[in-house]
C-alpha cells in the first residue's frame, strides 16, 4: 500500500489471478506421483454472502450454471459464522471439471464485484490410508496452501509441509506460513 | 468491467485531504522557526517531530493494553474469534493481527500497533456478551480496516503537535499559577512567564489548532473504517446495529465503566462520550452520520451498483 493511500485511509485491493486455480489439475499429477495422495473430486467455494438482491441473485445463477451439466447437484450451506459454501462433486477422475467450476464460481462472483467476498476455494484429497487434506486457494493472495485436518482439530503439519514440498513448484504456494488458515470443517473435506 | 466499490467516495477522500492538510499546516506552523534558521534545519525539525510522534504511538500502544488490562489469547483459548478473525483476513488478504480481550464489562472495541505486522484488536468482554457472531464480525472488520489503513501511527503523528502544545501550555500557566516553590521562585516564576508570552500564546494556538485538525481527521477515519469493514463482510446492516448496541450501552454505562475506556479513548469503535458532545470536539462522527453512510452502502451493495 502506498503512502499516499495510507494518508487518504484506502487499502488498494491488490489484483487476483484467477487462472492461477487450473494450475491444480497438472500439481495433482505430481501430487499423486510424489505422495499417492489422489483426488476425491469434491471442492468448495467459500465466500460470504452480502445483503441484498443482487447477490442473492449471482448466487442462483452461478448455482444454475454448475447444475447445468450432469451429475450431482451442487449443495449448498452456511457455516456457524455466516459464510457460505458452495459444494460441487464430481467424479474423482475429472479433477478438471472440478477445477473448471471452482474457477466458475470464483470468476462469476469477481464479475459481479464481489471478489472480495469470496474467502477460498479448495478442492480435497485422500492419502493411501485415508488421511485428509484440501489444497486452498486464497482468491485475494493468488496464492495456494495445503490443509491436513487430523481427528480433534488439531493439523497434520508435517503432511503440510511435505506437500508442499512436493508440488510447490507446480503452484504458487503461500509463503507466509502464518496465513495458512485452518478450515475447519469445511464441505467436501 | 466489474463494478469496484471504493470504500471512500471521492467527497469523503477530499475532505479528508483537506484534514491532512491541516494537520501539515499544523507541524509547518511549529517548526516554522526551524525553517527560519535554514530549509535544512527545517525539513530536520519536522522529521523529528515525525519520529518522535511514531515512537510515543508505539509507547501509547503498551500503556493502552495495560491500562484497559487486555491480555493476548490464541486461538487455542477463544477458537471462535480467531475463527472470525482467520476469514476476515482470508478475504482481505492482510496480515492477522493479534488478538486480545480486555477485562472490562464496558461494550468496546480497539486496534493498537502501527502497522499491519505488529498490530493488536482487542475486544471487551461485555461486546462479547452483548453482540451477536455476525455483529461482532462486523465491528472486528471496522477494527481491522483501521490496521490496514494504519489509522493509529496516523492518529499519534495527527495528534502530536496538539498534545506539545497542551503540555507547553500546561507549564506554561503553571508558572504563574504553581505554589510549590519558595519565595524567590514565586517572584522569578512570573516574571519567566511574562519575558515567555510568546511561547505561551503560540502553545496555545498550537494546541487549539493541532486539537481541532486531529479531531477532524480522526472523524474521517473512523467513517473510512466503517466503510471498509462494512464492504469486507459484505454487510453494513450488521456493523449499524452493532454500533447502535454499543452507543445505547455506553449511554446508559455509569460513569465509572466511561472513566475505565479513556485510556483507550478515540480508538475505539464508539466513542466512549456517547452523543453528548458532537461536532468539532469529537472523535468519533455522530451515530446517526455513521448509520446514514452504512444505509448507503447497503443500498449500493443491494443494488449492484
Amino acid at each position: 500500500m502506498g503512502f499516499l493511500d495510507t494518508l487518504l485511509g484506502r487499502s488498494k485491493p491488490a489484483k487476483p489471478d484467477l487462472d492461477q486455480i487450473f494450475g491444480l489439475s497438472s500439481a495433482a499429477i505430481t501430487l499423486e506421483a510424489a505422495t499417492g495422495f489422489t483426488p476425491t473430486g469434491r471442492g468448495s467455494v467459500c465466500f460470504r454472502a452480502a445483503e441484498g438482491g443482487a447477490f442473492a441473485r449471482l448466487q442462483t445463477d452461478v448455482q444454475q450454471l454448475l447444475d447445468a451439466d450432469e451429475g450431482p447437484k451442487v449443495e449448498i450451506s452456511n457455516d456457524a459464522y455466516g459464510y457460505t459454501w458452495l459444494l460441487a462433486t464430481h467424479r474423482p477422475e475429472e479433477l478438471p471439471d472440478l477445477v473448471t467450476d471452482l474457477h466458475a464460481v470464483n470468476s462469476t462472483l469477481e464479475a459481479g464485484g464481489f471478489g472480495p467476498h469470496l474467502l477460498c476455494s479448495l478442492a480435497s484429497f485422500r492419502g493411501p490410508e485415508g488421511q485428509r487434506l484440501a489444497l486452498v486457494y486464497l482468491y485475494k493472495r493468488g496464492t495456494f496452501y495445503p490443509f491436513a485436518p487430523l481427528p480433534g482439530d488439531r493439523r497434520d503439519n508435517a503432511l503440510e509441509l511435505q506437500v508442499r514440498g512436493a508440488i510447490g513448484a507446480d503452484l504458487p504456494f503461500e509463503e507466509d506460513l502464518g496465513r495458512w488458515f485452518p478450515v475447519w470443517g469445511a464441505p467436501g473435506l | 468491467m466489474a463494478p469496484s466499490r471504493a470504500a471512500a467516495g471521492p467527497g469523503l477522500t477530499r475532505r479528508m485531504l483537506a484534514a491532512v492538510v491541516l494537520v501539515a499546516l499544523v507541524y509547518a506552523a511549529a517548526v516554522l522557526p526551524a525553517f527560519l534558521a535554514g530549509p535544512v534545519w527545517g525539513t530536520a525539525a519536522v522529521a523529528a517531530a515525525m519520529v518522535v510522534a511514531a515512537c510515543s504511538a508505539r509507547m501509547a500502544d503498551r500503556l493502552v493494553l495495560h491500562a484497559m488490562d487486555a491480555r493476548p489469547v490464541d486461538a487455542a483459548a477463544e477458537p471462535e474469534l480467531h475463527a472470525v478473525l482467520d476469514r476476515l483476513c482470508l478475504s482481505s488478504g492482510l496480515p492477522k493481527p493479534r488478538l486480545a480481550i480486555s477485562s472490562k464489562d464496558v461494550p468496546n472495541a480497539f486496534a493498537a500497533g502501527s502497522g499491519p505486522g505488529s498490530a493488536v484488536v482487542c475486544v471487551t468482554e461485555g461486546l462479547r456478551a452483548r453482540l451477536g457472531p455476525a455483529e461482532l464480525a462486523a465491528v472486528l472488520a471496522h477494527e481491522t480496516a483501521h490496521v490496514a489503513n494504519r489509522d493509529v501511527l496516523v492518529a499519534a503523528v495527527a495528534s502530536f503537535p496538539g498534545l506539545v502544545g497542551g503540555l507547553v501550555l500546561g507549564w506554561w500557566t503553571g508558572l504563574f499559577t504553581g505554589r510549590d516553590r519558595g519565595a524567590a521562585g514565586r517572584v522569578a516564576a512570573p516574571v519567566l512567564g511574562i519575558v515567555l508570552l510568546p511561547l505561551g500564546l503560540a502553545a496555545a494556538v498550537l494546541h487549539t489548532a493541532g486539537t481541532l485538525a486531529w479531531l477532524a481527521l480522526s472523524r474521517h477515519r473512523e467513517l473510512c473504517a466503517d466503510s471498509t469493514g462494512a464492504l469486507l463482510t459484505g454487510r453494513p446492516a450488521d456493523l449499524a446495529s452493532a454500533l447502535a448496541k454499543v452507543s445505547d450501552d455506553l449511554r446508559d454505562a455509569s460513569r465509572d465503566d466511561l472513566r475505565s475506556l479513556r485510556p483507550a479513548g478515540a480508538r475505539c469503535v464508539v466513542a466512549a462520550r456517547g452523543d453528548g458532545v458532537a461536532g468539532l470536539l469529537s472523535t468519533h462522527p455522530t451515530l446517526e452520520r455513521r448509520r446514514a453512510r452504512l444505509a448507503d452502502l447497503s443500498w449500493r451493495l443491494a443494488s449492484g451498483g
